[in-house]
């Protein structure tokens, strides 16, 4: 989505476009990262523990991003063990490395952020 | 007028006042292929996949994907960041990728939500206490 940010001091964000640019990101990709950082740095306070496999994923986004787009990957043990085409082949290839617990996702495809509103219903006590 | 033909059915859980329309569904784990049958209550009031509670969840989630794609439902009470984790899923005897989900803080419970739901021809049948899985329409 689009959005217009305001209040931006000019400082802030002559430093932010340097450093972008050196990292040879977009204005806009690098403010996403930015967000998903902040908002990681903020989810001690949400229960969240992050495992290895989580740790690793946030390291390598940017460059999964870039080689994998829209693939299936594993990271199991904090290292990325597989990479397939489909949901099914990297299943075939995870077994046949024996391991049974890992994370997977489709880069950058699978839904991410709001999921949407959970309406009054079976919420109530179990969740809160 | 649109007909369609209800191809197999399953009976409301009476055990709930007023009898609650549930769905059979068969979870099977990737990398395991451990398999485990649920009757989960439909909830079209949670826009999610397949809710669990938190030890089934714990036990069936070999293939979790990162936090960054953990989905947050705003409620009435605020928002609820959901784990997430791909499974196979078969309902009705019709198998699909899908994914269950935990809360991150709380103990969670078993539900059907809108995102399994999409899938579904799917009818409420109240007086006959049944839901039933609708073949595409004939006519």
């Amino acid at each position: 989505m689009d959005v217009i940010i305001r209040n931006v001091t000019a400082k802030t964000y002559r430093e932010f476009k340097a450093r972008a640019a050196k990292m040879g990101l977009k204005i806009g990709e690098a403010l996403r990262y930015a967000m998903e950082a902040w908002i990681t740095s903020s989810e001690k306070e949400t229960g969240l523990v992050l495992d290895q496999n989580d740790q690793a994923f946030k390291r390598m986004r940017v460059e999964l991003e870039k080689r994998y787009l829209g693939k299936h990957i594993a990271i199991a043990n904090g290292q990325l063990i597989a990479v397939a085409g489909t949901f099914e082949e990297l299943v075939v290839e995870v077994r046949r490395l024996r391991i049974g617990r890992c994370l997977t996702v489709q880069v950058g495809v699978d839904e991410s952020g709001e999921g949407g509103e959970w309406l009054w219903s079976s919420i109530g006590q179990e969740i809160a | 007028m649109e007909l369609y033909r209800a191809r197999d059915c399953v009976a409301y859980d009476q055990s709930a006042k007023p009898g609650r329309p549930i769905l059979k569904i068969n979870i099977e784990t990737p990398f395991s292929r451990q398999r485990v049958e649920l009757e989960a209550p439909i909830d079209t009031g949670f826009p999610g996949y397949l809710l669990l509670p938190e030890e089934s969840y714990a036990r069936l989630s070999e293939s979790e994907l990162p936090s960054n794609y953990f989905l947050t439902y705003s409620t009435i009470q605020g928002t609820v960041q959901l784990r997430r984790a791909r499974v196979f899923l078969e309902i009705f005897e019709e198998k699909t990728s899908g994914f269950i989900e935990t809360p991150i803080t709380g103990s969670g419970k078993l539900l059907a939500g809108r995102r399994v739901l999409s899938k579904l021809r799917l009818a409420l049948l109240g007086p006959e206490t049944k839901t039933c899985l609708l073949d595409r329409k004939i006519a």
